[in-house]
């Protein structure tokens, strides 16, 4: 028998592993994005696994508002960063790798 | 024993390690956005309506909109609207001569992170207070009703203003871009068509969210999402994108501008910054959450175009 | 009078339920883009509609069952557009001279 807030914060932690490995193995900077965004979502998930152990029915509201501080700001680092990547590949660079100097034609 | 919630786990962490190890990019992003709408549901699980109002609109929705757009222009050639399946993709991905080096190396990251949070979780208490005693002691004087968004906008609002801060700078970065041509697309009849069925419903429900926030799961950020998609909509139907004039500028900087002029001018009546008068503060936070709304809304446009509009 | 409404929506929601089943099946065992659509564009419309249905006869007040027909409503015609999108690009980067 296994209660909510452990399981689900498990289950982030776990998310926060996956994430972790993605970011470091993968090379292509998109997906080490999506990495980067699975590991906020399971650090998320914990937090508000851990705030619903709140007694009486109601979670706790303070993590509840930081893990929505925390999705949006996600969201604009993965946009902003979708947009540089987008400059470096238009520019000649690889989006595997940083470099963007085009090599001599 | 929770089954639903079991099974729920397990699927997240099945789509999570499907999209970080999708041999396509485009899987990966597709799986990714599964994933963002299985996470909306582990949100209601968890009580935290809020969270899947957010989640749905922004992790699922317009993370992975974003991730799908930027791959499918990746490529060079011109990329009819949705890039199919079977197309080759111009990037590749080497995992590098150093693959060893790379694996122990992750390897060993995970598992002291996994361990290390693993064991934390398991040892702390069942039941937690937290600050919801507080919140709730103090939620009458708060000026709203709901506790998330007293928290968000009253007792931690300096995260907001902050947060809202930076999402002004994520539209100030989309700006800096040059222009794209490949940015005009052609109007689309059946987008359009969309559009016009779908945009009058976000509209209200937007204004509703941004409403209701004070009572109930809302607030300004759900809402502003809810435009910003509307916009993003519009832009894929091929609309015309505004030009980067003095009042787009306006409406970007207009949820920061409207924060920081209520908490400077709560320090200029001898209030501490942000700080609101007795009474007072229901009003000033509906106002900062109009301001909010549209800003988000108009960032999350910009962040779609990409770049600057025409005649920029 | 309930128990036949716990059962009827019990019901449609299974049903709904295996439709849904049936279009991941053809999702995974039909061959090309546009069967797979056409499986998938089944789920939205009839399986989702069931399960709708058979939440609304659960629901406490008119605004609920209101609420879920738009759901549904809003669900379809974004799967419908989405759908047409993605066929509308598979055949046209489809190379010529193929049967489709």
């Amino acid at each position: 028998m296994i209660s909510l807030p452990t399981l689900y914060g498990l289950t982030g932690v776990l998310l926060a592993g996956i994430g972790l490995l993605a970011l470091v193995l993968r090379a292509h900077a998109i997906r080490k994005l999506v990495g980067l965004n699975i590991m906020g979502s399971g650090i998320f998930l914990l937090m508000i696994a851990l705030a619903r152990r709140a007694p009486g029915g109601a979670p706790d509201p303070v993590p509840h508002a930081m893990v929505l501080t925390g999705i949006v700001v996600a969201v604009s680092v993965t946009a902003v960063a979708l947009l540089l990547l987008h400059q470096i590949a238009s520019s000649g660079g690889d989006a595997a790798s940083t470099e963007t100097d085009r090599p001599a034609p | 024993m929770p089954w639903f919630d079991l099974g729920l786990a397990a699927m997240l962490l099945w789509f999570a390690g499907h999209a970080v190890g999708a041999r396509r990019l485009h899987a990966s992003a597709t799986v990714y956005i599964c994933f963002g709408l299985l996470l909306t549901l582990a949100w209601v699980r968890l009580d935290a309506p809020d969270l899947a109002l957010a989640e749905a609109a922004l992790g699922a929705g317009v993370t992975g909109a974003l991730l799908l757009k930027a791959i499918a222009s990746l490529g060079s050639r011109p990329v009819p609207l949705l890039v199919p399946a079977h197309d080759a993709w111009r990037v590749h991905e080497p995992l590098g001569g150093r693959l060893l080096g790379a694996i122990a190396l992750a390897a060993v990251l995970g598992v002291v992170l996994v361990g290390a949070l693993g064991m934390a979780v398991v040892s702390l208490p069942g039941e937690a207070v937290g600050l919801r005693p507080e919140v709730e002691a103090r939620l009458e004087a708060s000026g709203v009703r709901h506790p998330v968004t007293a928290v968000l906008l009253n007792f931690r609002g300096f995260d907001t203003l902050l947060e809202i801060v930076v999402i002004w700078i994520a539209g100030v970065v989309c700006w800096t871009f040059p222009r794209r041509r490949e940015l005009v697309l052609r109007p689309d009849l059946q987008l359009t068509s969309l559009v016009r069925f779908v945009d009058p419903i976000l509209l209200v429900t937007a204004a509703y969210l941004l409403w209701a926030g004070s009572r109930a799961p809302g607030g300004a950020f759900q809402a502003g999402v809810l435009l910003g998609a509307g916009a993003a909509l519009r832009l894929m139907a091929g609309e015309v994108l505004p030009k980067a004039g003095v009042i787009p500028r306006f409406l970007l900087s207009l949820g920061a501008l409207v924060f920081l002029t209520v908490g400077v001018a709560a320090v200029l009546t001898g209030l501490p910054f942000l700080g609101y008068g007795p009474g007072d503060a229901g009003t000033w936070l509906l106002v900062i959450e109009v301001g909010g709304t549209l800003s988000i809304g108009y960032a999350l446009m910009l962040l779609f175009q990409r770049g600057r509009g025409a005649g920029a | 009078m309930t128990t036949v409404l716990d059962w009827a929506s019990g019901a449609l929601i299974l049903a709904g339920v295996g439709f849904f089943g049936a279009a991941v099946v053809g999702l995974l065992r039909l061959p090309g883009v546009l069967c797979r659509l056409h499986a998938l564009t089944k789920a939205d419309n009839v399986s989702l509609g069931l399960i709708a249905i058979g939440l609304a006869l659960r629901a406490d007040s008119v605004q609920i069952v209101l609420r879920l027909g738009l759901i549904w409503l809003l669900v379809m015609a974004a799967g419908a557009t989405t759908c047409s999108l993605i066929a509308r690009s598979a055949v046209a980067a489809r190379p010529r001279k193929q049967a489709p």
